[in-house]
């Protein structure tokens, strides 16, 4: 079997908080996530505001380093990549983020950013450099012409976005990491977005992490999901076995919690299976317990031993101890 | 949801002047609201929700401006002309008592340095001339009555999780019984858990006090579960109102059409077709129906004329040539 086309294994980021920042809190506490080689895929991370996605995605793109554990590319350590491998690292891996007005300077005209980015990605001249963003801007709906002598305040927020995407796959990657790519984008335009991933993936062969709040939408580009909360992944697998059979406490309170216009008033009939809280405490993230313990109705002494990831059927784990007593 | 109405709006037409431009915020909105409703008002970020807001509750400053029309409201015992009412007398006679408007980010307006009970005995002592002692047994009373737990009247806002905040906000809104409540965006600030919770707490409080709810939110989902009618913005003007099951089974605009068919689904992943295109610059807004640019249906009238608000049947209007007889 090949190596993983970007591998977590086991990493956690802390950071400091406090008046002077002596005091340390895991943002990303043991992960594992590995992204295939062989066939495109779109794995999506899904959690809470605070959850650790933006870590995770700052992590695989080599922004921070973490605290502890080890995250491979191609089965190297990306840390101690040469030179070389890094360069490939950047032109393979690409974000898209958020807010599209920060991936664009404002100073500079879109189409004279593209053509920088043609130029030091892949190195090609001047008009090969256009023809190839050509190619790429017809491939989100856009032309070359459209974007010409154009500055990013210019254009829509889901205009920018499409040319955000067009920008990464401008270096034809191998992966593209996108951060909450349509939460900024107007509720019209959203799907048009999530198409142009979906077209990537199939059509170009581009793996993508998707990381979203929304389980709505990375269910309908996603092929695997990881669910995060504080920091730890609680359930991972194929996306629809875990919507349709989710096992964990939390994932099952997320997924209620989900409006749906279907169901109307009835939405509010199912309750909750979740213990109410009122003050935050930051502490129960040091605690060495389950990460989902204060709010767990079905906890027990157990708990407060960290449980780790069991596979509960094919492609599907999940880190509950409810489930390893089971086995 | 009764049949008596506690608002009326008329052809109202507002914007912000800036420099020489003119935005064209809300553009001719005819409405009204019965006692008791749950209103919902949907549409994209910078279609007027948030401006359409602020007229009904007449907190209008310089640079929005009120063009035209009348914001109408009808309590028991008298009627206010809102747009014709100073800040200072809406101030003494309006708000709180029978509006009251809970801000985008609301959560942020409490005082750190205050605890949460004092928010409340500030607010009574400056409405009324009880005695202190009285008003903080008033408000143990009050808190608990809604379900706040016991130990939040002594907290300090930053003691408190973002859900529990925006739940004390909501108590304040509620505190002088309003008729009208507005929120906008009240639960865009939060996770999908806490908003849960949040839309239930609001649902339980609505049902017991019966004020008229407005809900400004950009997510259908939660105008499908919450509201009972719902009205469809789009730059600045409103395009459908309908009952809440009849717009989401079977909407009648093109857009609202749109909005609803491209929301993904949890346990669907066939392909949706979203709108192409962009909203109009309101500065400059293209002529005839708003939503021509963008419309599959588009026809040559849509291109010319704007389209007047038609009557489907009882509580059902829809402002699109496919639906007047010429």
């Amino acid at each position: 079997m090949s190596n993983p086309l970007l591998s977590l294994d086991n990493v956690s980021k802390y950071f400091g908080y406090g008046v002077i920042g002596l005091l340390r809190f895991p943002a990303v506490d043991g992960v594992n996530l590995s992204i295939g080689s062989e066939k495109p895929e779109v794995v999506t991370i899904v959690g809470e505001s605070g959850s650790g996605k933006t870590t995770v995605a700052k992590i695989m793109l080599r922004i921070l380093k973490p605290t502890h554990g080890v995250v491979k590319y191609l089965g190297k350590d990306l840390w101690k990549l040469k030179r070389g491998d890094i360069r490939r690292f950047i032109k393979d891996v690409q974000p898209i983020f958020q807010d599209p007005m920060d991936t664009f300077n404002p100073f500079e005209t879109v189409d004279s950013y593209l053509i920088s980015v043609a130029r030091s990605l892949l190195k090609l001249d001047k008009d090969e450099s256009i023809e190839r963003i050509s190619r790429t801007l017809e491939f989100v709906g856009l032309t070359f012409d459209k974007v010409k002598g154009k500055r990013p305040n210019e254009f829509s927020g889901g205009e920018l976005q499409r040319i955000s995407i067009a920008r990464a796959l401008l270096a034809q990657p191998r992966l593209l990491i996108a951060d909450e790519p349509v939460s900024m984008i107007d509720a019209s335009l959203r799907i048009n977005i999530l198409n142009y991933l979906r077209r990537a993936k199939d059509e170009l062969n581009i793996s993508i992490v998707y990381i979203t709040h929304d389980i709505a939408t990375a269910n309908y580009v996603g092929d695997k999901i990881y669910v995060m909360y504080r920091g730890s992944v609680v359930e991972q697998g194929d996306i629809d076995k875990v919507i349709e059979n989710p096992l964990h406490p939390y994932t099952k309170v997320l997924l209620e919690s989900l409006p749906d216009y279907r169901k109307g008033r009835e939405w509010f009939k199912t309750r909750l299976a979740q213990s109410t809280q009122t003050v935050i405490e930051i502490r129960e993230m040091l605690l060495k317990g389950c990460k989902y313990l204060s709010y767990c109705p079905f906890k027990t002494e157990k708990c407060y031993e960290r449980p780790f990831m069991i596979e509960v059927e094919k492609n599907h784990y999940i880190s509950c101890w409810i489930y390893h007593n089971n086995k | 949801m009764s049949n008596e109405t506690v608002l009326i709006l008329n052809n109202v037409k507002a914007g912000y002047a800036i420099k020489r431009k003119f935005i064209d915020a809300v553009s001719g909105v005819s409405l009204e609201l019965f006692h008791g409703e749950i209103f919902g008002l949907a549409g994209e970020s910078g279609c007027g929700k948030s401006t359409l807001l602020r007229v009904i509750y007449g907190f209008v400053e310089p640079p929005l401006q009120i063009i035209e029309g009348s914001v109408i409201l009808k309590t028991k015992d008298e009627k206010f002309e809102i747009n014709k009412l100073g800040i200072e007398e809406l101030k003494k006679r309006v708000w709180w008592r029978y509006i009251t408007w809970i801000l985008q980010g609301a959560m942020n307006v409490l005082n750190p340095t205050m605890r949460i009970q004092d928010h409340f005995i500030e607010m009574m002592m400056l409405y009324s001339n009880v005695d202190r002692k009285e008003v903080q047994k008033f408000i143990l009373e009050y808190l608990r009555s809604l379900g706040l737990p016991k130990e939040v009247a002594n907290a300090y806002p930053t003691q408190l999780s973002g859900g529990m905040k925006q739940r004390i906000v909501i108590a304040l809104a509620l505190l002088f019984n309003p008729l009208i409540v507005l929120a906008d965006e009240p639960t865009s600030a939060l996770d999908v858990v806490t908003q849960r919770v949040l839309l239930e707490h609001l649902l339980a409080v609505q049902k017991e006090k019966r004020f008229t709810l407005v809900l400004v939110s950009h997510d259908m989902d939660i105008h499908g579960v919450f509201t009972d009618r719902i009205g469809v913005m789009y730059a600045g003007k409103i395009v459908e109102i309908a009952p809440t099951e009849e717009l989401f089974n079977e909407p009648m605009h093109p857009y609202s059409k749109a909005l609803i068919e491209s929301l993904p689904r949890v346990g669907d992943k066939t392909i949706r077709k979203g709108l192409t295109g962009s909203p109009p610059d309101l500065s400059n807004p293209p002529p005839g129906c708003r939503f021509h640019p963008r419309c599959p249906y588009a026809m040559d009238i849509c291109r010319r004329e704007e389209p007047p608000q038609t009557t489907i049947d009882k509580n059902r209007y829809v402002s699109c040539w496919l639906y007047t007889k010429r």
